[in-house]
């Protein structure tokens, strides 16, 4: 297949708020071949969960969200109507939440929400939408759950969170999907069901061959998960490229500093180098580089332009002036 | 199901004790009051023994207490008493029985203008957030909380009564003897006690809107690209309903305090009426009658809002 699953160039979303608006996405750059994981990784605040929600047109209602270029399975995404744009949801493209507990209508019982995503994609597989049930349960079935009958009758909140999130993945499962944004779907599970839903993952992306945007702040999962890593910081991607050179040889002192604070946590040695200060308020982002006020290389010329992103090494790149 | 039956049991038994509390307040309020039936019956110029006579045989004479316990027993044998000046001689029973048609009616049909009216304002101004029509629905429940409902019923009175003469300006045609005169006649009032409610109702619907929308399962349906009309209907208003049933049932209260005034204002032969003419009368079985009356239909009501709740809402059910 020639074309990429999904290419984003310069994505800024920015926030209408009481004391005026707030960019929080500063020109977000992601190209996602077929069949493709990459991993989304930054620190709590950084725009994860906005880039996302922003590629699928699903923003808040403040947002308003502009890109360069923003193409899936070859449409321009930044032409669509509203109307076309929802038919590609639920169909070609999917997200999978970080709370499966608020991502159900509290309302509607589990099977209620497998009949309508079966009805929406009757068209691909008709004898499924007829027979809703048979297949809700085949599908729980091949998410590990093999009580399915029970499971459909009962609302959110009478089941774990685990067993929403297996729930959930088999309803995107069932919407055979060509892109899916799975939003840190790990993040309030214990670590046993964890590394169960991990392993689901694994097999989802097998079957459907979708391309994932798997957004994470673990590094162990997305090392364990995804072929390339994207590193995102302030509504910035500040390095990019395959798993084991971003991890193995890391270049943006962001980076550097995040993987420093893993291994710290991994080693319950805090001293180890972790990354001092906050995230930049985003009403008032500094000039030039947005991390130079925590980097400890920052040199006079990072407070005055934005680097951008440069290539340095194969298919890899950071936005750091110590690259030239 | 037992442990439904249970929360039921449960209920009604709160609802029970409540009613008797209640019969107890309202007596001691009511001998509180400055005021004796004897003079309304036997007028000013009435000689002190008849007056005597009728307190004795009224049983007025004796101790609070005993009168209290007196008028408990009629009332545990499932009976309601006697009116002793309003209607002298009349059973309660069959008093209330004759206007309770007339005020449910009302009140029935002044809840579905309210909940009708409300659903649509409130649906609109959220739809329409920060929009003309969002402000029109502001301007209109300000307007419909701050304005008292005797005045609204004078106002509808002069409007569609007086000058325009489309609907009658006083008396009501109990729904037993005809419905389509019922539904006339009983228009105003029922406009008069609906508009406050519905002002406040639509607010109420409003915030649970807004509020709904922003929530995360909303976000979920979009994901799975459902329409805007399936998702507002299953996932916003679906879930948006529990509160406000929930508000809408504490403020059915206040629909029957608009009900007493109302039926006086427009002539509607009620309970409500009925409890006016007889506290002027001094008619304490009466008036404890009529107070006990509203508070059964109160805490009816409240046990119906309960149990939709519990429909509405899975998370209690279970
Ligand atoms: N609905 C909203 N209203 C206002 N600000 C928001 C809203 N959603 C996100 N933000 C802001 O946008 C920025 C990015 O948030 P986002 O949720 O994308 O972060 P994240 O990287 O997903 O973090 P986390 O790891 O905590 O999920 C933050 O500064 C956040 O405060
Ligand atoms: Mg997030």
């Amino acid at each position: 297949m020639s074309t990429n699953a999904l290419e984003v160039c310069n994505l800024r979303t920015r926030l209408r708020g009481p004391r005026g608006d707030v960019e929080v996405l500063r020109g977000i750059d992601l190209v996602l071949r077929h069949g493709e994981v990459l991993g989304l990784i930054g620190e709590s605040g950084s725009g994860k969960t906005m880039t996302g929600l922003s590629i699928l047109r699903l923003a808040p209602r403040i947002a308003t969200v502009s890109a360069d270029r923003l193409r899936a399975f070859g449409l321009n995404l930044l032409e669509i109507g509203d109307a076309e744009f929802r038919a590609l949801r639920g169909r070609r493209m999917a997200m999978v939440f970080q709370d499966p507990v608020g991502a159900f209508n509290p309302a509607k019982t589990v099977g209620w929400h497998f009949r309508h995503a079966l009805r929406r994609v009757a068209d691909k597989a008709p004898e499924a939408a007829r027979d809703w049930r048979q297949s809700a349960i085949r599908l729980l079935g091949e998410v590990g759950i093999p009580q399915g009958a029970s499971v459909l009758r009962n609302y959110a909140h009478q089941l774990s969170g685990g067993m929403l999130q297996r729930a959930l993945i088999a309803i995107v499962l069932a919407c055979r999907p060509e892109l899916i944004v799975a939003d840190e779907p790990t993040t309030n599970l214990d670590a046993i069901v964890e590394r169960q839903i991990l392993s689901l993952f694994r097999d989802l992306q097998r079957k459907l061959s979708a391309a994932f945007i798997y957004i994470t702040h673990d590094i162990a999962i997305a090392a364990q998960l995804c072929d390339r890593i994207a590193v995102i910081y302030a509504g910035q991607i500040v390095e990019e490229g395959p798993t084991d050179v971003v991890f193995g040889t890391p270049k943006h002192p962001y980076t550097q500093g995040l993987l420093g604070a893993a291994v710290a946590l991994d080693k319950g040695d805090a001293r180890l180098q972790e990354i001092r200060g906050d995230l930049p308020n985003p009403a008032e982002p500094p000039p030039g580089c947005l991390f130079a006020p925590r980097c400890s290389f920052a040199r006079p010329e990072c407070a005055q332009d934005d680097p951008g992103l440069r290539t340095v090494g194969d298919a890899h790149s950071a936005r750091c002036v110590l690259y030239p | 199901m037992l442990q439904f039956l249970r929360y039921l049991g449960q209920r009604v038994g709160g609802a029970i004790a409540t009613v008797f509390a209640g019969a107890i307040a309202v007596f001691l309020i009511m001998k509180a009051a400055p005021g004796d039936p004897a003079m309304f019956v036997l007028g000013d110029f009435a000689t002190q023994q008849s007056i005597a006579a009728f307190r004795a045989r009224h049983s007025l004479d004796q101790p609070v207490l005993t009168q209290l316990w007196l008028w408990l027993e009629t009332v545990l044998a499932g009976n309601l008493g006697e009116s002793v000046s309003l209607y002298a001689g009349r059973d309660i029973a069959q008093l209330i029985g004759q206007r309770m048609p007339s005020t449910a009616f009302l009140g029935i049909y002044a809840l579905l203008l309210a909940l009708v009216s409300s659903l649509v304002l409130g649906t609109v101004a959220a739809l329409q957030r920060g929009r003309t029509a969002d402000a029109a629905v502001t301007l209109f429940a300000v307007v419909g909380i701050s304005m008292p409902d005797f005045w609204l019923g004078y106002v509808l009175v002069l409007a569609f009564a007086l000058t325009l003469g489309w609907l009658p300006a006083y008396g009501f045609t109990p729904p037993g003897e005809s419905l389509t005169g019922a539904l006339v006649t009983g228009l105003l009032p029922a406009l008069a006690i609906a508009a406050p409610l519905a002002a406040v109702f639509s607010r109420i619907l409003r915030v649970s809107l807004l509020e709904t929308v922003e929530r995360d399962y909303v976000t979920a349906a979009r994901s799975m690209g459902y329409n805007e009309a399936f998702i507002f209907i299953n996932y916003v208003l679906r879930n948006a309903l529990i509160p406000f049933v929930t508000i809408v049932g504490l403020q059915v209260r206040y629909l029957l305090g608009g009900v007493v005034v109302i039926e006086r204002i427009f002539g509607v032969p009620g309970i409500g009426s009925l409890m006016v003419d007889a506290a002027f009368a001094r008619d304490y079985a009466v008036v404890q009658a009529c107070a006990l009356t509203f508070l059964v239909i109160v805490l009816t009501v409240n046990l119906i809002v309960d149990l939709v709740c519990v429909l509405l809402d899975p998370r209690r059910s279970h």
